[in-house]
């Protein structure tokens, strides 16, 4: 069971990561949003391995997909945070955790679009009350409009609390009536989804010339075994060389440029 | 350039953008709001003897704005600078600096503070997490959110201080970094496909009377072979017509259930 304290708290958790996500964006997306509400919603429900292990999990799955040039992508914090309360409240484990968190993700696409709608309704408000000269009312507007009706609630807290307040007995008939086939399959979908996040990625990146460099990583995992880190510092070490090696060129580029002026 | 901001306001402007950096997105103008929140007051100071034309300047900067948030703060220091300048077209070079910066910076500002923290240090963070340790996480929030409010403010001070012209003027250094750090993000993302894509198959083959596991066989030859061809079909997936990144979820959700179900993988 969850108790009104638990709920509060796991609220004010999603509510303040999201906005950091969102907003000052300097300090829980380096150390993976997702991991961090596991853990934070892992101890405010008594099993803090159980919440890294969800949050992990969830992190991994989301990575890459971020909301380049303001797309709506799945929201696998609340996954990460809902995934952990009925993993451990139903006893069910990562398993219960991605059949409940992995369709709770995919809704926040849904409520983004909702959001970014309502936004438009905030943002003429604003412009109303500028137009006006009422700027004090329009940066009011604006801030509390955020707060209470902008993304960070509509896609985080509110859903959150929706979920929560329908309870582990709803989610444990749900599982009742699911058949084992269906919950196995949801796990090789996540295990597979990470699929996806690299392929958005690659998308994002300059891949015309630069295979090669994929296929290094790949390599360096595969056959030599070496963990994340030591392999970003080999690829660190390889776009230093590189940021060399153009900087000397954009140099050049410049120095013929000059003469030919002349 | 007529600076008048202090390097302390310069701080409480950048406080207001960072509340609301991404405030009332919205799909008509994106982020003006987060602009006019952090902009305003600054711009109430500087025409406040002119009603009308503040009402303008409002106007003006309410119009669409999208950018990365760090950069995106900074191009709208710029912007700040340079109507301090109240010269005449002020508010016309403001708008340009704006559209035409935002879509490069963004570039730039997603794969420095997006992409890069995302893929390498939420990636470790994750992988200590699901073996049941946060220190990873825990050092990496300490180290790097001092490193992040430090560079965004440096960021912002540059764009403020030194203007526009520094900014086109280091355009081909900053896409020297972008193209750097690219590279390192390629490499990496190398190295996720085979550790975080999970695809195993429980197919085997007989042979008379020996029975051959398909996945051993690809382990001691191409290990994460499966991983490697699901993300390029995924990859290739996204370039079908009508695709997009929600579809696709639902997409490999229905071909891995089917698959999953007819044992074909795991």
């Amino acid at each position: 069971m969850i108790s009104i304290v638990q709920i509060i708290l796991i609220l004010i958790a999603i509510t303040v990561v999201s906005y950091d996500v969102l907003m000052t964006q300097v300090v829980v997306k380096n150390c993976g949003e997702s991991v961090i509400l596991g853990l934070l919603t892992g101890l405010i429900m008594g099993d803090a391995t159980m919440g890294l292990l969800v949050g992990g999990t969830m992190q991994l799955m989301s990575l890459g997909l971020a909301g380049y040039g303001g797309a709506s992508v799945p929201n696998y914090r609340v996954g990460s945070v809902i995934g952990t309360v009925f993993a451990i409240t139903t006893g069910g484990g990562l398993e219960v955790a991605l059949v409940v968190g992995i369709p709770a993700a995919t809704l926040g696409v849904q409520l983004d679009v909702l959001a970014k709608m309502l936004g438009t309704w905030f943002l003429h408000l604003a412009e109303k009350a500028a137009a006006n000269g009422q700027y004090k009312k329009s940066y009011a507007i604006i801030f509390w409009g955020n707060l209470l009706g902008g993304r960070v609630p509509l896609t985080n807290t509110y859903p959150t609390l929706i979920f929560l307040l329908l309870g582990s007995a709803f989610v444990e008939n749900l599982l009742a009536i699911i058949p084992a086939w269906f919950i196995s399959g949801l796990t090789t979908c996540g295990n597979v989804l990470p699929a996806l996040g690299m392929a958005i990625l690659l998308k994002y990146m300059p891949m015309k010339g630069n295979t090669q460099y994929l296929v290094l990583g790949f390599v360096l995992s595969v056959y030599f075994g070496l963990d994340i880190l030591p392999i970003a510092i080999v690829g660190g070490i390889i776009a230093i060389l590189l940021y060399q090696r153009l900087q000397r060129e954009s140099a050049q580029q410049s120095v013929t440029g000059g003469l030919g002026d002349e | 350039m007529s600076n008048q901001l202090s390097k302390k306001q310069l701080w409480n402007f950048s406080i207001r953008y960072a509340l609301t950096a991404q405030a009332c997105q919205n799909y008509e103008t994106m982020q003006s709001c987060a602009v006019i929140y952090a902009m305003g007051p600054y711009l109430e100071k500087l025409y406040g003897d002119n009603p009308e034309l503040l009402k303008e300047k409002f106007k003006a900067h309410f119009q669409f704005f999208n950018c990365q948030t760090f950069f995106g703060a900074a191009i709208i220091a710029a912007a700040l600078a340079i109507e301090e300048t109240k010269s005449e077209d002020a508010t016309a070079v403001a708008t340009a600096i704006k559209t035409s910066l935002m879509g490069p910076f963004s570039g730039i500002g997603d794969a420095l503070f997006n992409t890069m923290p995302k893929v390498i240090f939420a990636a470790l963070s994750a992988y200590a997490a699901i073996e049941g340790s946060f220190m990873t996480g825990a050092i990496l929030m300490l180290v790097f959110t001092p490193v992040m409010i430090f560079l965004r403010q440096k960021i912002i001070e540059l764009g403020y201080y030194k203007g526009a012209e520094i900014i086109t003027e280091h355009q081909d250094q900053l896409n020297n970094i972008r193209e750097a750090i690219s590279v390192l993000g390629i490499i990496v993302v190398g190295a996720l496909i085979a550790t975080t894509v999970k695809v195993t198959t429980p197919l085997t083959i007989t042979a008379g009377e020996s029975v051959q596991n398909i996945q051993s066989l690809l382990d001691s030859i191409f290990p994460a072979l499966l991983p490697a061809v699901a993300t390029w079909l995924v990859y290739k997936g996204l370039d079908m017509k009508g695709m997009n990144t929600v579809r696709m979820v639902w997409v490999i959700i229905v071909v891995v259930m089917v698959l999953s179900v007819a044992q074909i993988i795991a």
